[in-house]
């Protein structure tokens, strides 16, 4: 195995260079971010891991903040040490850059007026190469250029890194883009990769590695483990969140709660109870999501979930019923006909003598079809069943893929949390810290996915009185190929996710 | 250790654990027993595919040992439960057979046919209509089946049986997953089907058997239809698989003279003892070859497969409930490690400079790191003032030092402009220091470009930035009271005087917030918003922009000082009360002069310049305002950017103390609907974004809104944009005051509510505009009381 690939990431102060760690660490936890100048203090590693082996590792350093005054020092170094050897030897004894740099190193101002950018210098020249960040909304500056030609100077190659490039001003920041790149390509730094720290693409990351690996060829191998890993972890990132919402939208469409009488007052508290629970079920996969993703709780702001509507008193044996609630043939309509077509079997049609085995036989049936004779006996006694409607399903299918969409773009860098269904079920995920936020998309356009799964879910899953509200697990009643089922809505959503 | 291979117990331990984690309430790491750590610790270290690493860790963890117990009882309670339904299916079997033959009268011979349909017919077709359906029928079906019903009822047994501890629900879930899909789902329900079909087969068998044993039976068969050869091929047919395997089975004669025929009766009393036992061999024998060997062939059959299942299952590592062991278990990234090395300290502050300096000499400005302000450069023009230009490299550093050290008299002052957008980073801070030392005078540091900052970011941050400056600016030796805020790309009269009294050298003003600006502390807000609902009670219909200007009027009067004196009490809106008669060029004219611009200026200079102002004045909009067609369309903007293009014509400001971004609604309004008109006569092109021009009446709500704004600029004026913009903010946020008084109003009155936009904007109640004034006073005095308390706590808010 190759040695260990270490990168440095300089840069000027307040540039995003500890917001970059944290989103390619996906640690929200890394290091200090703040507007303020200084904020990183000290050099700080971190590697990036596959399959638990260190393939890169990563310098966090201070910004450079007076790149003027260094390079002005590191000319006089230069200029002295000529100056010290005159005559025929030249071009030999002048200093050059890695030279220029390890005296500066050397000289008293490293530890003082210079301390944060010895610092930085210091990490670049043990490591391999350096990420340069620039804030692609600052104008090109004088300064700027000073700061890459003190970074060529240590003679590590150096990868330029546009950061904050979704939070283009419209003003500024498109021609500073343009203007960055101009200047970068005149001093022959032409692999140039745009990322953006807040708003997380799969694909600017690739690149990032990828221009890497042309600088790095002797650790290209490292750098492909790692771009397949993590294009691995992103894909399964994405099939663990479908699943997770899949398996949300099965506990809420099986959920059920009882109104033991007819009267307004118990279907009321019925429905409340009904609606608490869905609301717990929401919250506790909106935890769960957050934490798959390694994000925080407060990463996420949901509004309150709106039940539009809750279906009552489902008559199992009525498949008129059923089909009007979207439940079609199967799973419910094919209990209540099963046991209908039991029961004229024994009654009627051909006296076998079997009457009794048959009974038996019947009783069985029921129990594991979920047609209890306690539920029978509730519906004579004009009892009601809550369940939840197909237009809430909707609602809450919507509101979880856009919540996944965001997060599988949010950068652990971001700071501002994601917004759950502000509206009419839809959410508005901010594209970047900077207040702009994209418009927000059709809430709609999901349905067609949304739809299928949940006559997926309807179709063969049966409603349980008994789930528990609170716990994630599934239903102690299951009637068999719960997880098939819920695979088969998952695959639906994926597609939607994609 | 953990090198033994993983056995399918090893796969439920680890979901099980899973699931018991999961059920927790709160996740926190810091919390879990030393022993969660070890396991993942242990298990990274043990080095194998994820599937191993979870199991490994799952064994190790705190909570194992109690899932272990619980899955080992729920599988001895499945057992005994599986059992239970065995032998109920075997009872079933012996009571069918008791029932079929048990039933008849002793007197009355069995039917063979009956008999054989009643105990094998039923059990075969359902097992073909099964097959059929598993084979080629959607995915659920599978799971109706009597397998399905069993596995259910099962389940459900189980899971009451064994409780709702964390333990025993974790085992319960940890079994639903493995055997809800896939061949374990498959194979568990076939060998649940055919063991209940074989029981039954066997109890069917043994009953059969017993029956015959101990009783004597006659046996017949009838038909009408069929013939006797019929039934003998037919009788033959079934026979021939029992015999094979050694039963008596009926010959074709005892078949003839078992025909219950009452042509016959005489044959069939004559029945020996052979052929009743014929028909028991065949009866037993179809039994058993045809009901039981083929189910229990079936069942040894699934249950090979569901062992095969067993061992070949592997745990599905994206599975949701697995997620956050994985992470833990292969994580993006290692841990966090400082490198040695000490951060360093601040530098502390620099001698100050003595700050009398010579008291005399030009006033010297520079600009550092500075894009070029909407003021332009310099920011106005004052005589004496020695210009060292913006400052971006290192050499335009060394030339501004050369020029300092040059100056034949010595600077008086220093003026020094930064800007908020950048980083107070030391590099400035030793430019700063530089220039300070250089030129040996007081300095003064105006920070520029704040508005536009926060309009990108919250304004707390932009606090933090202009303390940071300040902090930087004492380290060069700058006294913390000389850090101005002043916006050049918004100047105003009020800061434009400021910057000219800085530069001129007229007067060394400190921070802003120690600037008493002449704030009238009488309020009129009160008797504004009063004239605005007498108005608004007034019309009608729809008001024109006469009657809006009209009502502008008498707000401004009521607030008198530079706008009465400027045209003898008639106020701005004078120029567009003149009437419709009126030629272009004279209201226009008029309307200039009463904005108080006194030179001459063209309609075409107003067009070419109101665009690129318009585009750099709706920057600096409050984004809210910006945003929402509504305020668009109420003219206050449409005013702000006329007034705008004609002011920076005629830069500075010539309308006293008022911010940039708001105008005087109706004579505006008719400015730039006149410009519209004008440049539409010629062919011009016209700034775009007025669409309220275009109709001259526009609702009442507008004009409310519109007049409101109107008040609160004048009642606020002098307080600074940043405060007024603020004030407005809080008075206007959504939801809007009328917007919201319209639609109750509406839904109390039951109104139908909908289609807000058109109608309630033109038909507006006067109770409506009432309260939605009051609203509007209210949130204000909240705005007021926030901004106050902000200012006592030091933050330099305003």
């Amino acid at each position: 195995m190759s040695e260990l690939l270490r990168i440095a990431v300089v840069g000027h102060t307040n540039t995003g260079k500890t917001s970059l760690l944290r989103t390619l660490a996906r640690d929200v936890a890394f290091g200090e971010v703040s507007n303020r100048p200084s904020t990183t203090r000290g050099v700080t590693e971190i590697g990036l891991l596959v399959d638990g082996q260190d393939v890169v590792r990563f310098a966090d350093t201070p910004g450079l903040e007076d790149s003027i005054g260094l390079l002005e020092l590191l000319d006089r170094l230069r200029d002295r040490s000529s100056a010290r050897a005159p005559g025929g030897s030249g071009d030999a004894s002048r200093l050059d850059g890695p030279a220029q740099i390890e005296a500066f190193l050397k000289s008293p101002e490293a530890t003082a007026r210079f301390a944060p950018e010895a610092m930085a210098l210091r990490a670049l020249l043990e490591c391999d190469a350096g990420i340069y960040v620039i804030d692609s909304r600052d104008r090109v500056l004088p300064k700027h250029r000073d700061e890459l030609e003190v970074l060529s100077r240590t003679g590590r190659p150096i990868v330029p890194l546009l950061n904050f490039i979704a939070a283009a001003d419209p003003q500024g920041g498109g021609s500073n883009v343009l203007a960055w790149r101009d200047t970068l390509s005149r001093i022959n730094l032409h692999a140039v990769v745009e990322f953006d720290t807040v708003v997380f693409d799969q694909e600017g990351e690739t690149r990032l590695f990828q221009k890497l690996q042309t600088l790095l060829d002797r650790h290209r191998q490292a750098l492909e483990r790692l771009i397949v890993d993590r294009r691995m972890r992103q894909e399964r990132l994405r099939r663990s969140a479908v699943a997770l919402v899949a398996r949300l939208l099965a506990d809420a469409a099986t959920a059920v709660e009882i109104a033991d009488r007819p009267e307004r007052s118990a279907i009321e508290a019925a429905e409340t109870r009904l609606r608490d629970r869905i609301r717990s079920m929401e919250s506790r996969a909106v935890r769960d999501l957050l934490a798959l993703f390694q994000f925080l709780p407060s990463d996420c702001v949901a509004a309150d979930l709106p039940l539009v509507d809750g279906a009552w008193g489902l008559d199992l044996f009525s498949p008129a019923e059923l089909k009007r609630q979207g439940l079609g043939a199967g799973g419910g309509a094919a209990a209540g006909a099963a046991a209908g077509a039991v029961i004229d079997l024994a009654v009627g049609g051909m006296s076998l003598g079997a009457a009794a085995g048959l009974g038996a036989l019947v009783g069985a049936t029921l129990g594991g079809l979920g047609v209890s004779g306690r539920r029978l006996v509730r519906r004579a006694r004009g009892g009601n069943e809550l369940r939840v409607g197909d237009a809430t399903l909707r609602i809450l299918g919507r509101r979880e893929l856009e919540l996944v969409r965001a997060l599988l773009r949010r950068g652990h860098a971001s700071v501002e949390p994601v917004r759950v269904g502000s509206g009419d079920g839809a959410s508005r995920s901010s594209v970047s810290d900077r207040g702009s936020s994209t418009r927000p998309t059709d809430p709609r356009r999901d349905d067609p996915v949304i739809n299928e799964a949940i006559a997926a879910l309807r179709r063969d899953l049966l409603p349980d009185e008994s789930a528990s509200p609170t716990s994630w697990q599934p239903a102690p009643v299951v009637f068999g190929g719960r997880e098939t089922t819920i695979e088969e809505a998952a695959r639906f959503l994926d597609a939607a996710i994609r | 250790m953990t090198e033994l291979p993983l056995s399918f117990n090893d796969r439920l331990l680890t979901l099980a654990v899973a699931a018991i984690e999961h059920g927790s309430a709160a996740p926190a790491a810091a919390t879990a027993p030393p022993a969660d750590h070890a396991a993942v610790a242990a298990a990274i270290a043990s080095g194998g595919d994820s599937e191993t690493k979870l199991v490994v860790r799952a064994r190790r963890m705190a909570v194992a040992p109690s899932a272990n117990e619980a899955l080992l009882r729920s599988l001895s309670i499945g057992r005994l439960v599986a059992a239970g339904l065995l032998l109920a299916a075997l009872l079933l079997g012996w009571f069918t057979a008791q029932a079929v033959l048990g039933t008849t009268d002793r007197a009355r011979p069995v039917n063979v046919y009956w008999l054989l349909g009643g105990v094998l017919l039923p059990q075969t077709a359902i097992l073909v209509v099964w097959l059929l359906l598993a084979t080629l029928g959607p995915p659920g079906v599978q799971a109706i089946s009597i397998g399905g019903a069993l596995r259910a009822f099962l389940a459900r047994t189980m899971s009451l049986w064994m409780g709702r501890e964390p333990a025993a629900a974790g085992a319960s879930t940890a079994l639903a997953i493995a055997h809800g899909r896939g061949p374990l789902l498959r194979w568990t329900l076939a060998t649940l089907t055919h063991g209940a079909w074989t029981a039954f087969n066997l109890g069917c068998l043994i009953g059969v058997l017993a029956v015959l044993l101990l009783e004597q039976h006659l046996f017949c068969w009838e038909s009408t239809l069929l013939s006797p050869e019929h039934m003998e091929g037919l009788t033959r047919a079934i026979a021939w698989l029992p015999e094979q395997l050694g039963f008596p089975t009926p010959s074709a004669a005892m078949i003839a003279a078992s025909r219950l025929d009452p042509a016959h009766a005489d044959r069939f009393a004559a029945q020996t003892g052979d052929v009743g036992a014929a028909w028991s061999g065949l009866l037993i024998g179809s039994v058993l070859v045809y009901g039981l060997l083929p189910r229990a062939a079936l069942l040894i059959f699934s249950r090979a497969r569901l062992s095969r299942a067993r061992r070949r299952y592997r745990l599905d590592v994206e599975h949701p409930l697995l997620a956050p062991a994985m992470s833990s278990l292969t994580p993006a990234h290692g841990a966090a490690t400082p490198r040695a090395g000490t951060a360093w300290r601040d530098l502390t502050r620099e001698t100050p400079i003595a700050s009398a300096g010579s008291g005399v000499g030009p006033i010297v400005l520079a600009g550092i790191e500075l894009p070029t302000p909407a003021a332009g450069w310099p920011p106005i023009g004052v005589p004496e003032l020695v210009d060292l230009g913006r400052i971006e490299s290192r050499e335009d550093r060394a030339t501004a030092l050369a020029m300092l050290r040059d100056m034949t008299q010595g600077p008086r002052r220093l003026v020094v402009v930064v800007s908020l957008a950048s980083t107070p980073d030391r590099g400035l801070g030793h430019c700063l220091t530089e220039l300070a030392h250089a030129a040996r005078a007081p300095v003064n540091v105006i920070l520029t470009g704040g508005q536009a900052c926060r309009q990108r970011g919250d304004t707390a941050s932009v606090s933090q930035r202009i303390e940071d400056w300040r902090t930087l600016a004492t380290r060069a030796g700058v006294t913390s009271t000389s850090v101005v805020e002043l916006d050049l790309d918004l100047l105003t009269a009020t800061t434009s005087a400021q910057l000219r009294e800085l530069l001129a050298g007229t007067r060394v003003p400190s921070d802003e917030r120690a600037v008493e600006p002449a704030v009238s502390t009488e309020r009129h807000l009160e008797a504004a918003f009063g004239i605005i609902e007498q108005h608004a009670a007034s019309w009608t219909v729809a008001p024109g922009l006469a009657q809006q200007a009209e009502l502008s009027r008498q707000i401004a009067a009521l607030y008198g000082g530079p706008l009465r004196n400027r045209s003898g009490g008639r106020g701005p809106a004078a120029g567009s009360a003149a009437g419709p008669t009126a030629n272009h060029g004279d209201r226009f004219a008029r309307t200039v002069r009463s904005l108080g611009i006194d030179r001459p200026i063209t309609l075409a200079e107003v067009l070419s310049s109101a665009k690129s102002s318009a585009d750099r004045m709706t920057r600096y909009l409050p984004v809210s305002f910006r945003s929402t067609p509504r305020w668009i369309a109420a003219g206050a903007v449409a005013g702000a950017l006329g007034c705008v293009a004609a002011a920076t014509l005629a830069a500075p400001v010539a309308i006293a103390a008022m911010p940039m971004w708001t105008g005087v609604g109706a004579a505006i309004g008719a400015f730039t609907s006149i410009s519209r008109e004008l440049s539409s006569s010629r062919g011009g092109r016209v700034p775009t974004e007025t669409p309220a021009a275009h109709d001259e009446r526009v609702g009442i709500a507008q004009a409310v809104r519109a007049a409101a704004l109107w008040a609160i600029v004048l009642e606020f004026q002098g307080r600074g944009e940043t405060t007024i913009a603020r004030l407005l903010e809080g008075a206007f946020a959504e939801p809007d005051p009328l917007e919201l008084q319209i639609e109750r109003a509406r839904r109390v009155g039951g109104d139908s509510g909908d289609a807000l936009a058109g109608d309630v904007e033109l038909d507006c109640r006067p109770e409506e505009v009432h309260r939605a004034l009051e609203e509007v006073r209210h949130r204000l005095d909240l705005t007021l009381i926030e901004i106050g308390r902000s200012a006592n706590e030091g933050a330099p808010s305003a």
